[in-house]
């Protein structure tokens, strides 16, 4: 078969999770006719395991996903049945919001919106393979041996690639309990030279309401002060919002895991694939951390539908009457009924860095990849990619440049970064601390972030651009006027400062430099100006953005520092194998990954500094040689 | 860095033997067009550079083409070299006209002046070094004692890289903390106090104190001990530089204000550089305008040196002499020297010691003030012991006082403004961590000093926070 000369679909998005819809929803909303494959049309957004949405640094993600165009930040909105920022102690920058989300109506809005959606069909199947043609990806081919063809392709199968769940030692086919694995799809891309390795996951038991006996759990509720994920959410929270419940374990509960550890498929071997080294099973925990007696698990309702208790914390891949047991010493589980027990997910990867940072295929064209088969896990994570690749999908059905976010303008743009130049070996979470510019990637300046990355792209409707350049706008305007309004110390401003609790102005002083003492807010700040009626959205972010400039200031020096590497460009042909002074390891690594840039270059780990004055020499010898050749001769 | 950019095509010369005259100059050419550079103004055309293999020919002067020395010369060839380019080293005969004729010429080649350190910052380029070891090569050349080879040698050992390693430790194990303590808030995981982290910090800050102190050490072993003699005009300060010096450098005569201006002399004792330095009489009844000059001058020198030597004229009441001697010194790097004392009966010095300590006590404003016996010293011109008596006391004075010879130094500038820098900024966390300041802001200054305290080693900053997070917690919903 040659190209063929009619397509079925321009995209065809493969998987239906938190990944899969960003992707789909954004190449049909771009104009291109888009399927949606899916093994489980009821299971579209569905949330596999935490029932919430955001945290820290994932908030950050969500709030970038929503100001670019995504779907996932107001479907958390509408759905959130309890709200936390947290960190709320700490400074802005690491503030981040999470919302514990009703994960059955999450699931339903997020089905519906992709049924509705115009140029979006959705096939229930699976895919057993991709239709090549030499490098190139021309579409799928279903169980039937019916081929679709698209002019796109963008993977997001999650965990369903050779997917094994572990009930103890007990193993079942798939990807998440009730759902097949898909077979074939990764062993045709091996067969083509793809690196797969496998990761392992794990999620606890979901228990049933009524057998817990509550009076010997404490009541948690959320924070009450809410700011919605979405900038065009009004009304918020939507929903009655819950309590969750702590409790922890006991002595007893380690004793009996201690000594049932021969039973953990991760303790006898069974399991190869690396586990997340943050989010660790219990066992995992008992056995690593065996001088704490106890650790603490939170008791989250699923739904508001549903008698479901999900057991933050307690992961488990032990087998299922060990789980009854240990789960009894849990105070409040004394009498608990297990409705489905916990379980590990092992499954296959394409090691990252295979991928362009458009989250291309570097080996097969017209493929892109995106979520856990990127390596990475958690929802924010794979819909951050999702919608990154439909985006780059579209642009690259246009013939346009891909859409790449540097690291010092949104978190996705580290995710993405250090998936391509990193890799991983384990299931990579967002952490505010990848982030080496952590401090002007804040929740409150999204929109002033992204707002132009996000006309790029085109997704948000005209009423949307209209309130995100309104918003960046008037944050613009408050903060030009406090920086060129000056207060005298004239007895009643004197007056004023003593009511504020405020030292007394020694001279002339601008409203900026008044909101920088410690005491003086926003609001305390534009009392001055008499007539601004701001809403907190605006004036929070100019607070921080005041407050925080020295510190702010000074990141931005090491941007621009930063830049001046990320600015000095790799040649795309540059053979490293002919830089002088780069180790075998170097020069595999360099080769593996093809850094765009120095400043990508150097962020390849186990690639040394040495490395990089190498490669400037090399580089900037070729440049001058080249000059040479075209006859810029030696002057006399 | 002044070089470096734009100027890494540019063929380098310099005379790399010191300036002066000599039996032999050698001057270094480096570069691409090192060789054809050179050989057009040898004498011998369409000569083949082969490396390592050296030749004799006359270098010329292209425009008159006359003999300007007959020169011996090296190639060596690119990866082969020093700096790792093409290097030609031209010997001559060593006389600064020779040396400076054929530069001249050099440079109408096409050549261009190197700039200070350029050799071995293309030598770095080239990875023919690390960091730490140009600095070191840097540092040898340019020491002036044999302590202060050792010192470089030590550093190209990598003693300065285990120092600092201990201490990025400490910064490492905080940070690790911090950002646990940011990343897992919500894990009830038990993250250590900030009274924790303010205590280990302090304790590493004084590690690092101890570093920077070093760097004078660390200096002094390379540059030498700056010895600024002076006094009132005609005490003896020139004569006894003389002595010092062991030639007349300084013009003597008896009439006072003969030294009118700075003079520096340097020499070599017990391995270590001194410079002395030998300043106008300070005076303040002067009505010559020169001379004036030459006394802000002297008060100035005084400012700038390692040590000062104030020399009295012990045959006079030292009552009498003028209070301007006193101001402004810093007794620390104080030596007091009685001169004359040839015109003194022996019984008579103690009342001396008394008079200065009385003076001296009148004058110092800090309270309670303390005399150091050590730092007076009686001295005559007319006796040939007193070269060995004033630096013999300098020297155990330094070793005393500031010298850290044992412990490992610090001798660079671009070193110790690193260090300088992550200590500030250690200072600033610990002072963040006393205020509640948000812990991003604390973790990027803690972060900013770990950055500047790879730099001072080399390194670059990497991911080994997390992993040590990782490592340390247990984290996990």
């Amino acid at each position: 078969m040659n190209i063929p000369n009619t397509f079925d679909y321009d995209v065809i998005v493969v998987g239906g999770g938190h990944a899969g819809i960003e992707a789909c929803l954004s190449t049909a909303r771009l104009g291109h006719k888009t399927l949606l494959v899916t093994s489980n049309k009821d299971r579209i957004g569905y949330m596999s395991c935490n029932p919430s949405i955001g945290g820290l640094a994932k908030g950050h993600m969500v709030r970038e996903l929503d100001v670019l165009g995504g779907q996932m930040a107001q479907i958390a909105d509408e759905t959130c049945i309890q709200f936390k920022r947290l960190n709320s102690s700490r400074g802005p920058a690491v503030r981040g919001t999470r919302v514990q989300s009703d994960k059955i109506k999450y699931s339903r809005r997020m089905k519906q919106i992709i049924t509705e959606q115009t140029n979006l069909s959705v096939l229930e199947s699976e895919v057993k393979a991709l239709v090549l043609e030499g490098s190139a990806c021309h579409g799928v081919i279903l169980p039937d041996s019916s081929k679709v063809l698209s002019k796109v392709v963008i993977l997001t199968t999650g965990t369903f690639m050779n997917g094994v769940m572990h009930f103890g030692l007990k193993q079942v086919e798939g990807g998440r309990i009730g759902d097949k694995a898909s077979v074939g799809l990764s062993d045709q891309l091996k067969s083509f030279g793809l690196n797969v390795q496998r990761l392992k996951t794990g999620t606890p038991a979901r228990l049933q309401k009524d057998s817990i006996d509550w009076s010997k759990t404490e009541e948690q509720f959320g924070d009450t002060n809410y700011y919605p994920f979405s900038f065009s959410t009004r009304e918020f929270p939507q929903l009655p919002q819950i309590a969750c419940y702590l409790s922890r374990t006991t002595e007893e509960t380690h004793e009996i895991i201690r000594n049932n550890l021969d039973k953990s498929p991760m303790f006898c071997g069974v399991i190869e694939g690396v586990g997340p080294r943050y989010c660790p099973s219990i066992e995992d925990k008992i056995h690593r951390f065996a001088d704490r007696d106890s650790h603490q698990t939170f008791l989250e309702p699923e739904s508001l539908e549903s008698d479901l208790i999900y057991l933050q914390g307690i992961s488990t891949s032990l087998p299922e009457e060990v789980q009854d047991q240990f789960l009894r010493t849990i105070p409040g589980l004394e009498n608990v009924k297990v409705v489905r027990y916990g379980y590990a997910v092992e499954y296959d990867y394409f090691e990252p860095t295979q991928i362009e940072k458009s989250l291309s295929s570097r080996a097969v064209q017209n493929l892109f990849m995106a979520g856990q088969i990127n390596g990475t896990s958690g929802y924010e994570e794979a819909a951050a990619q999702g919608f990154l690749a439909g985006v780059n999908a579209d642009k690259y059905l246009r013939n346009l440049e891909p859409l790449i976010l540097g690291r010092e303008l949104a978190y996705m743009g580290v995710l993405v970064d250090d998936l391509v130049t990193k890799g991983t070996r384990e299931p990579y979470r967002m952490f505010t601390s990848r982030a080496e510019h952590r401090l002007v990637l804040r929740e409150d300046n999204t929109i002033d972030r992204l707002a132009n990355a996000s006309l790029g792209i085109g997704l948000l409707s005209e009423a949307r651009v209209e309130e995100l350049l309104n918003v960046k706008s008037r944050r613009a305007k408050l903060l030009a006027r406090l920086k060129e309004t000056r207060i005298t110390p004239t007895p009643a401003i004197q007056a004023r400062m003593t009511e504020l609790k405020s030292a007394a102005l020694l001279k002339s002083t601008t409203l900026e430099e008044l909101l920088r003492r410690p005491e003086i807010s926003t609001q305390d700040a534009i009392s001055f100006l008499g007539d601004v009626n701001e809403d907190p959205n605006v004036l929070d972010a100019v607070e921080i953005e005041v407050k925080y400039s020295g510190y702010i200031q000074r990141q931005n020096e090491l941007i621009q520092q930063a830049k001046n590497l990320e600015d000095f460009k790799v040649p795309t042909d540059l053979v490293y194998y002919d830089v002088k002074g780069l180790s075998a390891e170097e020069c595999e690594k360099l080769t593996r990954v093809k850094p765009l840039t120095l400043g990508q270059a150097q962020r390849i780990s186990g690639v040394n500094p040495s490395a990089i004055q190498a490669m400037i020499v090399h580089i900037k010898g070729r440049k001058l040689l080249k000059e040479n050749v075209l006859g810029r001769q030696y002057q006399q | 860095m002044n070089f470096g950019e734009g100027r890494d095509h540019f063929t380098i010369c310099s005379v790399s033997t010191p300036m002066g005259y000599g039996g032999i100059s050698v001057i270094r050419v480096s570069g691409r067009h090192a060789f054809e550079i050179t050989q057009k103004s040898l004498k011998k055309k369409n000569r083949t550079f082969e490396s390592h293999k050296a030749f004799l020919d006359e270098f010329l002067n292209t425009q008159t083409l006359k003999s300007i020395d007959e020169v011996l010369v090296l190639p060596f060839e690119a990866g082969k070299s020093f700096t790792g380019e093409r290097v030609v080293e031209i010997s001559c005969h060593g006389s600064p006209v020779i040396c400076t004729a054929i530069l001249n010429e050099l440079c109408r080649n096409g050549a261009e002046l190197a700039i200070n350190g350029e050799f071995t910052y293309r030598a770095f380029m080239n990875d023919r070094l690390d960091l730490v070891q140009a600095e070191s090569i840097l540092s040898l050349i340019h020491s002036h004692s044999e302590l202060g080879s050792e010192l470089a040698l030590r550093q190209l050992k990598g003693e300065l890289s285990s120092k600092v390693t201990q201490i990025k430790e400490d910064i490492v194990w905080c940070l690790a903390h911090i950002e646990a303590g940011i990343d897992f808030s919500e894990q009830g995981i038990t993250v250590v106090e900030d009274t924790v982290l303010i205590s280990k910090l302090e304790s590493v800050n004084a590690h690092f104190k101890d570093l920077l102190d070093t760097f004078e050490t660390g200096r002094v072993l390379k540059d030498g001990i700056v010895l600024v003699l002076s006094g009132e005009p005609n005490v003896g300060k020139s004569s006894l530089m003389n002595i010092l010096l062991g030639n007349d450098r300084s013009i003597v005569s008896d009439i006072a204000g003969t030294t009118r201006d700075v003079i520096r002399e340097d020499l070599l004792y017990k391995n270590l550089k001194f410079t002395l330095v030998d300043t106008a009489g300070i005076r303040t009844n002067s009505n010559d305008p020169i001379e004036k000059i030459g006394v802000e001058r002297s008060i100035k020198e005084r400012k700038d040196s390692f040590i000062n030597l104030v020399i009295l004229d012990a045959s006079k009441p030292l009552k009498d002499q003028e209070d301007l001697i006193f101001k402004d010194l810093n007794l620390e790097r104080t030596l007091f020297i009685l001169n004359k004392v040839d015109l003194l009966k022996p019984t008579e010095l103690p009342a001396k010691q008394a008079e200065l300590k009385a003076i001296l006590g009148s004058i110092i404003e800090e309270k309670p003030y303390i005399f150091d016996d050590n730092s007076l010293l009686f001295t005559t011109c007319k006796s040939t012991e007193t070269k060995q008596l004033v630096l013999g006391r300098v020297y155990d004075y330094w070793i005393a006082k500031f010298a850290h010879i044992e412990s490992v130094s610090v001798s660079s500038v671009r070193q110790r403004e690193e260090l300088r820098q992550a200590y500030e900024l250690l200072i600033k966390v610990i002072n963040g961590l006393n205020s509640q300041l948000g812990s991003e802001f604390i973790a990027f200054d803690l972060k900013g000093s770990l950055m500047a305290l790879q730099r001072t080693v080399g390194e670059v900053y990497d991911d080994q926070i997390l992993d040590k997070v990782f490592k340390e917690f247990c984290l996990g919903k």
